[in-house]
Protein backbone atom coordinates (compact mmCIF):
# COMPACT_ATOMS: atom_id res chain seq x y z
CA UNK A 1 0.00 0.00 0.00
CA UNK A 2 2.75 2.38 0.72
CA UNK A 3 4.20 2.36 -2.92
CA UNK A 4 1.07 3.07 -4.63
CA UNK A 5 2.23 6.28 -4.71
CA UNK A 6 5.23 5.58 -6.52
CA UNK A 7 3.40 3.31 -9.22
CA UNK A 8 1.10 5.84 -9.83
CA UNK A 9 3.86 8.76 -10.40
CA UNK A 10 5.89 5.97 -12.72
CA UNK A 11 2.48 5.65 -14.68
CA UNK A 12 2.64 9.38 -15.13
CA UNK A 13 5.86 10.08 -15.96
CA UNK A 14 5.99 6.80 -18.43
CA UNK A 15 2.89 8.26 -20.15
CA UNK A 16 4.55 11.95 -20.27
CA UNK A 17 7.56 10.15 -21.64
CA UNK A 18 5.64 8.04 -24.34
CA UNK A 19 3.86 11.36 -25.62
CA UNK A 20 7.86 13.28 -26.07
CA UNK A 21 8.61 10.15 -27.93
CA UNK A 22 5.68 9.81 -29.95
CA UNK A 23 5.96 13.72 -30.95
CA UNK A 24 9.63 13.12 -32.49
CA UNK A 25 7.85 10.29 -34.93
CA UNK A 26 8.01 11.08 -38.22
CA UNK A 27 4.63 12.99 -39.63
CA UNK A 28 3.34 13.36 -43.28
CA UNK A 29 4.53 17.40 -42.76
CA UNK A 30 6.31 18.61 -45.90
CA UNK A 31 8.37 21.68 -47.06
CA UNK A 32 6.27 23.62 -50.00
CA UNK A 33 7.02 23.27 -53.04
CA UNK A 34 6.40 27.80 -54.02
CA UNK A 35 8.15 30.40 -55.41
CA UNK A 36 8.09 33.68 -53.79
CA UNK A 37 9.35 36.57 -54.67
CA UNK A 38 9.29 40.52 -53.46
CA UNK A 39 8.06 43.71 -56.07
CA UNK A 40 8.79 46.06 -53.88
CA UNK A 41 5.02 46.79 -52.83
CA UNK A 42 3.56 43.29 -53.07
CA UNK A 43 4.64 39.43 -52.62
CA UNK A 44 4.45 36.86 -56.00
CA UNK A 45 3.44 33.70 -54.30
CA UNK A 46 3.33 30.71 -57.13
CA UNK A 47 2.32 27.09 -55.79
CA UNK A 48 4.51 24.93 -57.64
CA UNK A 49 3.27 21.79 -56.14
CA UNK A 50 0.47 19.65 -57.70
CA UNK A 51 -1.79 20.44 -54.72
CA UNK A 52 -3.61 23.44 -53.26
CA UNK A 53 -2.45 24.92 -50.08
CA UNK A 54 -5.48 25.67 -47.71
CA UNK A 55 -5.74 27.68 -44.99
CA UNK A 56 -2.12 29.64 -44.95
CA UNK A 57 -0.86 31.88 -42.24
CA UNK A 58 1.75 33.84 -43.78
CA UNK A 59 3.91 35.78 -41.20
CA UNK A 60 6.19 38.28 -42.43
CA UNK A 61 8.85 39.57 -40.04
CA UNK A 62 7.58 37.39 -37.67
CA UNK A 63 5.16 39.93 -36.14
CA UNK A 64 2.80 40.78 -39.41
CA UNK A 65 0.37 38.35 -40.31
CA UNK A 66 -2.06 37.14 -42.63
CA UNK A 67 -4.37 34.54 -42.44
CA UNK A 68 -6.50 32.30 -43.81
CA UNK A 69 -4.95 32.16 -48.09
CA UNK A 70 -5.70 29.23 -50.17
CA UNK A 71 -3.56 28.75 -52.80
CA UNK A 72 -4.54 26.54 -56.11
CA UNK A 73 -1.87 23.74 -57.42
CA UNK A 74 0.32 25.85 -59.92
CA UNK A 75 -1.61 29.47 -59.69
CA UNK A 76 0.12 32.41 -58.62
CA UNK A 77 -1.17 35.21 -56.26
CA UNK A 78 -0.50 38.65 -55.48
CA UNK A 79 -0.18 39.59 -52.00
CA UNK A 80 -0.08 43.43 -51.51
CA UNK A 81 2.53 44.46 -48.15
CA UNK A 82 -0.71 46.71 -46.78
CA UNK A 83 -2.57 43.14 -45.90
CA UNK A 84 -0.35 42.61 -43.22
CA UNK A 85 -0.82 43.53 -39.79
CA UNK A 86 0.32 42.91 -36.36
CA UNK A 87 -1.79 41.89 -33.60
CA UNK A 88 -2.56 45.43 -32.66
CA UNK A 89 -3.98 45.82 -35.87
CA UNK A 90 -1.20 48.18 -37.05
CA UNK A 91 -0.58 47.36 -41.18
CA UNK A 92 2.75 46.54 -42.31
CA UNK A 93 3.56 50.14 -43.95
CA UNK A 94 5.56 50.79 -47.11
CA UNK A 95 8.48 52.26 -45.17
CA UNK A 96 9.25 49.30 -43.19
CA UNK A 97 11.52 46.48 -45.48
CA UNK A 98 10.17 42.40 -45.44
CA UNK A 99 13.23 40.24 -43.97
CA UNK A 100 11.48 36.99 -43.64
CA UNK A 101 8.32 35.53 -44.56
CA UNK A 102 7.30 32.36 -43.29
CA UNK A 103 4.54 30.38 -44.92
CA UNK A 104 2.73 27.88 -43.16
CA UNK A 105 -0.69 25.41 -44.83
CA UNK A 106 -2.44 22.78 -44.80
CA UNK A 107 -1.94 20.16 -47.62
CA UNK A 108 -3.46 17.29 -48.89
CA UNK A 109 -5.63 16.47 -45.99
CA UNK A 110 -4.60 17.06 -42.32
CA UNK A 111 -0.79 17.42 -43.22
CA UNK A 112 1.08 20.60 -42.97
CA UNK A 113 2.95 22.47 -45.41
CA UNK A 114 6.28 25.07 -44.75
CA UNK A 115 8.44 27.24 -46.22
CA UNK A 116 10.69 30.34 -44.81
CA UNK A 117 12.16 32.94 -47.41
CA UNK A 118 14.34 35.78 -46.43
CA UNK A 119 15.85 38.96 -47.79
CA UNK A 120 18.67 40.77 -47.28
CA UNK B 1 15.73 19.44 2.89
CA UNK B 2 14.93 16.69 1.03
CA UNK B 3 12.33 18.52 -0.95
CA UNK B 4 14.81 20.94 -2.08
CA UNK B 5 17.39 18.27 -3.14
CA UNK B 6 14.67 16.22 -5.11
CA UNK B 7 14.25 19.76 -6.68
CA UNK B 8 17.98 20.01 -7.60
CA UNK B 9 18.06 16.30 -8.64
CA UNK B 10 14.92 16.88 -10.96
CA UNK B 11 16.47 20.20 -12.66
CA UNK B 12 19.91 18.90 -13.32
CA UNK B 13 19.33 14.63 -14.29
CA UNK B 14 15.57 15.43 -15.44
CA UNK B 15 14.51 18.83 -16.94
CA UNK B 16 17.47 19.87 -18.66
CA UNK B 17 18.76 16.78 -20.46
CA UNK B 18 14.88 16.54 -21.70
CA UNK B 19 15.48 20.50 -22.78
CA UNK B 20 18.72 20.09 -24.36
CA UNK B 21 16.85 16.90 -26.51
CA UNK B 22 13.92 18.68 -27.70
CA UNK B 23 15.80 21.75 -28.35
CA UNK B 24 18.11 19.48 -30.73
CA UNK B 25 14.89 18.58 -32.19
CA UNK B 26 12.96 21.80 -32.48
CA UNK B 27 16.30 23.19 -34.12
CA UNK B 28 17.82 20.59 -35.88
CA UNK B 29 15.41 17.77 -37.02
CA UNK B 30 13.15 18.27 -40.21
CA UNK B 31 9.96 19.72 -39.79
CA UNK B 32 8.35 16.10 -41.05
CA UNK B 33 7.89 15.08 -37.17
CA UNK B 34 5.25 15.05 -34.89
CA UNK B 35 5.96 17.69 -32.98
CA UNK B 36 6.00 20.09 -35.56
CA UNK B 37 2.42 19.59 -35.98
CA UNK B 38 1.81 20.33 -32.43
CA UNK B 39 4.15 24.00 -32.56
CA UNK B 40 1.77 24.68 -35.83
CA UNK B 41 -1.29 24.26 -33.88
CA UNK B 42 0.15 26.30 -31.35
CA UNK B 43 0.78 28.99 -33.54
CA UNK B 44 4.81 28.64 -32.94
CA UNK B 45 5.84 27.19 -36.09
CA UNK B 46 6.78 30.83 -38.16
CA UNK B 47 8.73 31.68 -34.93
CA UNK B 48 10.78 28.31 -34.86
CA UNK B 49 11.15 28.27 -38.08
CA UNK B 50 12.65 31.96 -37.87
CA UNK B 51 14.89 30.40 -34.97
CA UNK B 52 15.88 27.51 -37.46
CA UNK B 53 17.01 29.89 -40.18
CA UNK B 54 18.90 32.02 -37.93
CA UNK B 55 20.92 29.31 -35.80
CA UNK B 56 21.30 27.53 -38.93
CA UNK B 57 22.09 23.78 -36.55
CA UNK B 58 23.11 21.43 -39.45
CA UNK B 59 26.31 23.71 -39.87
CA UNK B 60 27.42 23.10 -37.25
CA UNK B 61 26.06 20.03 -35.39
CA UNK B 62 27.15 16.40 -36.32
CA UNK B 63 24.67 13.57 -37.30
CA UNK B 64 25.10 11.56 -34.19
CA UNK B 65 24.20 14.85 -32.16
CA UNK B 66 21.07 15.57 -34.18
CA UNK B 67 19.74 11.97 -34.85
CA UNK B 68 20.98 9.93 -32.42
CA UNK B 69 21.72 11.96 -28.69
CA UNK B 70 17.89 12.79 -28.17
CA UNK B 71 17.57 9.31 -27.92
CA UNK B 72 20.42 9.03 -25.11
CA UNK B 73 18.99 12.08 -23.71
CA UNK B 74 15.62 11.08 -23.26
CA UNK B 75 16.52 7.70 -21.97
CA UNK B 76 18.63 9.35 -19.50
CA UNK B 77 16.02 11.35 -18.06
CA UNK B 78 12.97 9.37 -17.88
CA UNK B 79 15.47 6.51 -16.14
CA UNK B 80 16.41 9.57 -13.62
CA UNK B 81 13.26 10.58 -13.45
CA UNK B 82 11.16 7.03 -12.45
CA UNK B 83 14.54 6.60 -10.03
CA UNK B 84 13.73 10.02 -8.13
CA UNK B 85 10.18 9.12 -7.74
CA UNK B 86 11.76 5.23 -6.40
CA UNK B 87 13.26 7.48 -3.70
CA UNK B 88 16.79 6.73 -5.07
CA UNK B 89 16.52 3.35 -3.98
CA UNK B 90 17.29 0.59 -6.02
CA UNK B 91 15.92 -2.96 -5.00
CA UNK B 92 14.85 -5.55 -7.47
CA UNK B 93 11.00 -3.57 -7.48
CA UNK B 94 12.52 -0.31 -8.50
CA UNK B 95 15.19 -2.02 -11.20
CA UNK B 96 12.68 -3.59 -13.24
CA UNK B 97 10.94 -0.31 -12.72
CA UNK B 98 14.52 1.36 -14.22
CA UNK B 99 15.02 -0.42 -17.67
CA UNK B 100 11.69 0.30 -18.80
CA UNK B 101 13.09 3.66 -21.16
CA UNK B 102 15.80 1.39 -22.17
CA UNK B 103 13.28 -1.30 -22.78
CA UNK B 104 10.78 0.75 -24.89
CA UNK B 105 13.38 2.52 -26.81
CA UNK B 106 14.38 -0.90 -27.78
CA UNK B 107 10.74 -2.00 -28.26
CA UNK B 108 10.44 0.88 -30.38
CA UNK B 109 13.08 0.72 -32.77
CA UNK B 110 12.73 -3.14 -33.41
CA UNK B 111 8.35 -1.96 -34.27
CA UNK B 112 9.96 0.60 -36.60
CA UNK B 113 11.91 -1.70 -37.96
CA UNK B 114 9.58 -3.88 -38.40
CA UNK B 115 7.25 -1.27 -39.89
CA UNK B 116 4.41 -1.46 -37.11
CA UNK B 117 4.97 1.81 -35.91
CA UNK B 118 6.48 5.05 -38.50
CA UNK B 119 10.49 6.27 -38.23
CA UNK B 120 13.43 5.05 -39.66
CA UNK B 121 14.86 1.89 -37.80
CA UNK B 122 18.45 2.67 -36.49
CA UNK B 123 20.92 0.60 -34.30
CA UNK B 124 23.15 3.64 -32.66
CA UNK B 125 19.18 4.24 -31.77
CA UNK B 126 19.45 1.41 -29.57
CA UNK B 127 22.59 2.11 -28.43
CA UNK B 128 21.84 5.52 -27.09
CA UNK B 129 18.93 4.31 -25.30
CA UNK B 130 20.99 1.50 -23.71
CA UNK B 131 23.63 4.09 -23.16
CA UNK B 132 21.10 6.85 -21.51
CA UNK B 133 19.67 4.14 -19.12
CA UNK B 134 22.59 2.82 -17.84
CA UNK B 135 23.95 6.32 -16.80
CA UNK B 136 20.55 7.04 -15.66
CA UNK B 137 20.47 4.07 -13.60
CA UNK B 138 24.46 4.94 -12.63
CA UNK B 139 23.42 8.42 -11.40
CA UNK B 140 20.30 6.99 -8.98
CA UNK B 141 23.10 4.34 -7.84
CA UNK B 142 25.22 6.55 -7.10
CA UNK B 143 22.57 9.03 -5.28
CA UNK B 144 22.11 6.05 -3.21
CA UNK B 145 25.24 5.34 -2.07
CA UNK B 146 26.27 8.79 -1.32
CA UNK B 147 22.58 9.53 0.29
CA UNK B 148 22.56 10.44 4.16
CA UNK B 149 19.86 9.03 5.92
Amino acid sequence: MKKKAPYLLSIVVIAVYMVFAYGSGEDDNIELNADVSFTGTQFIITNNDIFDYENCRIELNSKYLLKNVDMDAGDTYTVGIMRFADKDGNRFTLNQKPQKLTISCKVEGEKYGFLYAEWN
Amino acid sequence: MTNVKTSIQLVIFVVFPMLIGGTIYVIARPTSIILFSWLNDLGLESFIISIRSVINANDFLNNWTIYNSPALFWSFSFTCFLGIIWNCNIDLESFSILLIPMCSGIVAEILQKTSVINGTFDIVDIRSYIIGGLLGIFIINHRTKIRVT
